[in-house]
């Protein structure tokens, strides 16, 4: 794609967001995290489609715009599942060479929780998907299960599950659908190839990383306005070495975070190489010092909903534990390793 | 705000290089050539082994084949500085004019000084140490009061230096001094010399680590004679000329491989029986390591483009250099061991040497904390 159209992309995302994503919106989307209205505006940008293929009416997003476009929303908090509807169901959908179903479009990597029953065509689903992101305003779920036949992704509808509420700490939705002996059509479940179930962890791991920067970039420019703004002692707290101190680490771990999300996102399509985990421990780990450097130099003041920091730091909170935490990819990493022997590690590295 | 570093990868072209030097490396080992260890690129001297890497055209890569040198490009030359660190190779005789003196001879050097130095320096034939820090100026380098006074035809040096790296077994130093009286400017005034360490005048004082070695050195000028032929660029642009090297110096994979060769080992002794909890420490460390290489491969990247990526670089050190210690932290809770210098089980050794090496791996090159002023200062906060 040409660089034309990726800036054309994220600079009317941009745009749409500083004017139409302001605080107050955000606020107001508080308890549960979507404002439908908003979301509409990004689908008349036709933005929900670009990853798509030209011939579903996208542009062949490749993974860089589009996790750049997850942290332009990210940064402004926007209430809506980015994640899952700019990047995994459009992801999911080509993979399955079926088309996007029409509203909001949720996506969740736990539909291996699902029983399948029956034959080609006849499928019965029961059990429970749980944290589905926007799963209460969501018109479709789309997830990979485990059929007779291998993996399939389902295409489930809104009148399908029953709803039970829960948020996570930054107050978006991540509720638990329940199925209960529904029945599927034909066109509900198609089948994909083995270990697309997994791919689709990875790729959710490197959206949240994606959005994790985002999100700790806007606590980082809060951050640096509110200490050149507020002054302690006479002097703007810019200009003590302890605040420049604790900026300068906040810094350093973003932009590693950045860095290895970039060449995560990069390098997806050539296959697990570890850069996906990677970045989801950077990420992981530079949300938590990152949100707490944040809300030290903000003082008291970055501690209450009345100032917008807490739309940033909540997210990091919740966002680096779906997807995998640092143990858990750490794990995975330490395993490979282990198995690959001392002598590969280095050739790992450099792979 | 302008710090901002798009993520880059080394290019395929290199790895063509890089599977030479593992051949390369191999052979080394078989043969008991060296002993790999921690942060070697400061104590592992080793003159027959920067010879050899000389012979394989791997000394001043990156300089003009006029000079001696082999046109490469400043990424095949990270590629070999990598994989010499991970394996622990002894390369600290030719480190410092490979990394710097040479790339400043270069910039700054008469036709004579170049023609005279690189070629020798390329082939692992005449080595250099820094001249830079003083007993009474450490991070703040532009306090430096040694004193370079025209003389008839040259100049009269006085002062003394310290942590000048092997200035007891290397050739020359290139030295910063004082060439006129302290003003307002505190950065005006300051120029570089190349001075032969064995001119008469000179005396090397040893300072041992705290491991015992002799690395570094406190050099005394007494009244040492140089000719004008030794000046280094222009007469008062020695800060800038200081300075613009920065970059260079703290981005490097040195910044962050120090004590690699200590996570390898720990691999080696855990084997398949790691637990969960050590899986997982490992697993952290190298995905940590991943995302540094990452950082520090995508400021080489931009240097290599010819932007100035100080900001950036700076972030890599602090990061890093931080990074290097925490690994060996961690390795101490993972194993039952007492790490001992010297000591015959390979991590034990290699914990000790990173140990003993630990406090100055934050100190180098800029302390953390000046760095995180250099940081803070890109950010726009100061």
């Amino acid at each position: 794609m040409s660089d034309e159209i990726r800036t054309l992309l994220l600079d009317s995302l941009e745009r749409l967001l500083r004017d139409q994503c302001t605080p107050e919106r955000v606020e107001a989307a508080e308890q549960g995290g979507y404002d439908p209205e908003l979301w509409q505006q990004i689908c008349d940008l036709e933005l929900h489609r670009a990853a798509l293929p030209e011939s579903q009416g996208g542009v062949e997003a490749d993974l860089s715009l589009v996790t750049e476009m997850l942290k332009l929303t990210a940064a402004s908090a926007l209430p809506a599942p980015a994640a899952e509807a700019l990047l995994l169901a459009p992801w999911l959908v080509t993979l399955a060479a079926v088309d996007l179903p029409e509203g909001l479009v949720t996506v969740s990597p736990a539909g291996k929780a699902l029983s399948v029953m029956g034959e080609d065509g006849q499928l019965v689903i029961s059990g429970e998907v749980s944290r589905v992101p926007a799963g209460r305003y969501a018109d479709w779920l789309l997830t990979v299960a485990n059929s007779g036949d291998g993996e399939c992704l389902l295409l489930l509808r809104q009148d399908q599950w029953q709803v039970t509420e829960a948020l996570n700490l930054a107050g978006e939705a991540r509720d638990t659908l329940l199925f209960n002996e529904v029945s599927l059509s034909a066109e509900q479940a198609v089948n994909i190839p083995g270990g697309s179930a997994e791919k689709l962890w990875q790729l959710g791991a490197l959206a949240r990383s994606a959005q994790l920067v985002g999100a700790l970039r806007r606590a980082q420019t809060l951050s640096h306005t509110y200490v050149q703004e507020r002054s302690q002692f006479g002097r703007p707290l810019a200009k003590f070495q302890a605040i420049q101190q604790q900026l300068a680490l906040l810094a350093a771990d973003l932009e590693a975070a950045s860095v290895m999300t970039g060449l995560a996102a990069m390098g997806f399509a050539t296959g697990d190489n570890g850069d996906v985990a990677a970045a989801k421990v950077q990420a992981g780990q530079a949300a938590g010092m990152g949100a707490r450097i944040a809300h030290q130099v903000h003082g008291a003041m970055g501690f209450t909903q009345e100032y917008p920091l807490h739309h940033a730091t909540r997210r990091l909170w919740s966002w680096r534990d779906e997807y995998g935490s640092e143990t858990h990819w750490a794990h995975r990493v330490g395993e490979q390793l282990v198995n690959l022997g001392a002598d590969e590690f280095w050739p790992w590295l450099t792979a | 705000m302008s710090v901002s570093l798009a993520p880059a990868v080394l290019p395929a072209s290199s790895e063509v290089l890089r599977a030479e030097v593992r051949q390369f490396l191999s052979e080394e080992l078989a043969a008991k050539r060296f002993v790999p260890g921690c942060d070697k690129w400061l104590g592992g001297f080793d003159l027959e082994f920067s010879k050899r890497l000389g012979d394989q055209g791997w000394l001043g890569m990156t300089w003009p084949e006029a000079y001696g040198g082999h046109g490469r490009s400043a990424l095949d030359r990270y590629v070999v500085t990598e994989e010499l660190l991970a394996a622990g190779a002894p390369v600290a005789a030719h480190w410092v004019g490979d990394r710097q003196s040479g790339p400043s001879l270069l910039r700054y050097g008469t036709e004579a000084q170049k023609l005279d130095y690189l070629p020798r320096m390329a082939s692992g034939d005449h080595f250099f140490a820094i001249g830079m820090s003083e007993p009474g100026s450490g991070s703040d380098l532009a306090s430096v009061r040694t004193r370079a006074d025209r003389i008839d035809g040259g100049w009269r040096i006085n002062g003394r230096k310290i942590w000048c790296s092997s200035a007891h077994r290397v050739d020359s130093f290139i030295l910063l001094c004082r060439s006129e009286p302290p003003t307002e400017d505190r950065h005006a005034g300051l120029t570089q010399f190349v001075v032969d360490l064995r001119a008469p005048g000179i005396t090397i004082r040893p300072i041992h680590l705290l491991s015992g070695e002799h690395h570094f050195n406190e050099v005394i000028m007494d009244n040492v004679e140089i000719s004008d032929d030794c000046l280094l660029g222009e007469v008062g642009s020695g800060w800038a000329q200081v300075t613009s090297e920065l970059a260079y110096e703290r981005s490097g994979p040195e910044r962050f491989l120090s004590t690699f060769p200590a996570l390898v080992a720990l691999l080696q002794r855990l084997g398949k029986a790691a637990d969960r909890g050590q899986r997982v420490a490992i697993g952290r460390l190298a995905a940590q390591l991943r995302a540094l290489r990452g950082m520090s491969v995508s400021v080489a990247s931009a240097l290599d483009r010819g932007d100035a990526p100080n900001v950036e670089a700076a972030l890599v050190k602090d990061l890093g250099t931080r990074f290097e210690g925490d690994l060996v932290e961690q390795i101490r809770l993972l194993v039952e061991t007492e790490p001992e210098y010297g000591a015959e089980d390979e991590l034990n050794r290699l914990l000790a040497e990173s140990f003993l090496h630990m406090p100055g791996f934050t100190l180098r090159g800029g302390t953390n904390e000046i760095l995180r002023g250099v940081v803070a200062r890109g950010l726009g906060l100061r």
